[in-house]
């Protein structure tokens, strides 16, 4: 039985993946918090000047999606055969450059107009075209995943991005997919997350400006 | 007799050569597909993301999006290293050398000519500087002369392809501050099959 302290910061982030990964698996691990401080100790100490950093027996891995696919890997999480681990790489992929546009207008761009003109692109396209691929995959598939017929690590890192979605960007974000609606319900309705999700009041809630909070269905 | 893996991508390097890299190096046969402007034009909407490359196995089943095309070749030739965690480290490296690859991309994608040279100078007196470091000092504290473990793996093939590709790039003259890791690409480069594709592949600029 392996060791595992995982590093981060004190927000879901880039570890709520792997922290989701380890709840599901039913895996102990240490879920370590870092305040600003400790961060700035640390710092210079970490392979890659970042954090999340995972250790397993004391040897360090670093990069969020390194950890989070290796966790798949040792929690058979990776579907049924090397193409399906394969399909689950592609998928995460492809969500991860949606999300790197995303981190554009939420974090790194401050003036407001150019903000908003980001938000709008992000909504009107570039949601919708990796939105729509993944609903047709979704379809495609059958039964409840995105990847053959069990829960994989990319069903929970995906199902976490579209709650990233509703919770930051749009709260009726998947109104026009109603498959990835209901395979997020499904991912969330699993008991080990299910439980996880009510007791730490699983939310991106706080990241939302006020105003985009009331869904208005008029139209 | 078709082909079992078909590679598709633009007539260029960029992060397609990587993948042809592994294909040479293990002396895996593939149909090696450069698709131009206008054909693109005609396929895009069929391809899974609309995006290149695309590898297709069996004349069927297709995949998308580079690294997960790499990673999965790797593992299918056995350049994933010995251990689930030793694969964990060639992916972190890999990861880590996007990020290079990245803060460099956005010089091409950058029009305006002095926002084009700000980001030059950042990657050259920033990225640069604090990235070779680390894979030098990777490469020294492991002392086999590879990254992870004691033989080739993919990370190196994607380092080595990638310190190579970015330092030109930038006419970056400094790479003998990094000894281990200049040496560690001349090596890679220099495998059989790799160093016979380098002698003999078409020439692109990117």
């Amino acid at each position: 039985m392996s060791t595992y302290k995982l590093t981060y910061f004190d927000m879901r982030g880039r570890a709520e993946c792997s922290r989701l990964l380890f709840t599901y698996a039913g895996v102990g691990f240490e879920d370590v918090r870092l305040t600003g401080d400790q961060w700035g100790a640390l710092k210079p100490s970490t392979p890659w000047g970042q954090v999340p950093i995972l250790e397993v027996d004391g040897e360090v891995l670093a990069q969020s999606n390194t950890i989070a696919r290796f966790l798949g890997r040792k929690f058979q999480l990776c579907g049924e055969s090397d193409w399906e681990a394969a399909k689950c790489d592609e998928y995460v992929d492809a969500t991860n450059d949606l999300f790197e546009q995303w981190a554009k207008f939420v974090f790194f761009e401050q003036d407001p107009v150019k903000k908003a003109a980001l938000r709008e692109t992000f909504v009107t396209t570039l949601a919708p075209k990796c939105l729509e691929v993944l609903e047709a995959i979704k379809q495609k598939n059958g039964g409840d995943f995105l990847v053959g017929k069990v829960l994989t690590w990319a069903d929970i890192n995906i199902a976490d991005k579209l709650q990233i979605l509703e919770d930051t960007v749009k709260a009726d974000i998947l109104r026009d997919y109603p498959g990835l609606a209901k395979f997020k319900a499904v991912v969330f309705a699993v008991p080990k997350l299910k439980e996880y999700i009510e007791k730490t009041a699983y939310s991106y809630k706080a990241m939302m400006p006020e105003a985009e909070r009331h869904i208005d269905y008029s139209e | 007799m078709s082909q079992k893996y078909k590679f598709l991508y633009f007539p260029m390097k960029a992060v397609g050569e990587p993948i042809r890299l592994l294909f040479h190096y293990a002396n895996v046969e593939f149909e090696d597909i450069r698709v131009s402007n206008e054909e693109w034009a005609k396929m895009k909407s069929e391809m899974p993301w609309n995006l290149l490359p695309v590898l297709v196995v069996d004349g069927k089943h297709q995949l998308s999006q580079c690294l997960t095309i790499f990673r999965y070749l790797a593992r299918e030739f056995g350049l994933v290293g010995a251990d689930e965690f030793e694969t964990a480290k060639c992916n972190e490296y890999i990861d880590a050398m996007d990020e290079v690859r990245l803060d460099v991309l956005q010089m091409f994608r950058e029009s305006d000519p002095a926002k084009k040279a700000a980001i030059k100078k950042n990657v050259v007196e920033n990225t640069f500087p604090k990235a070779w470091p680390k894979f030098n000092g990777i490469l020294k504290r492991n002392g086999t002369g590879f990254l992870v473990g004691e033989g080739v793996t993919c990370a190196d093939i994607y380092v080595a392809y990638m310190v190579d590709l970015l330092t030109g790039f930038v006419e970056f003259s400094t790479m003998s501050d990094y000894p281990e890791l200049d040496d560690h690409r001349k090596k890679i480069l220099n495998l059989p099959g790799i160093k016979e594709w380098i002698a003999t592949r078409p020439y692109t600029a990117f």
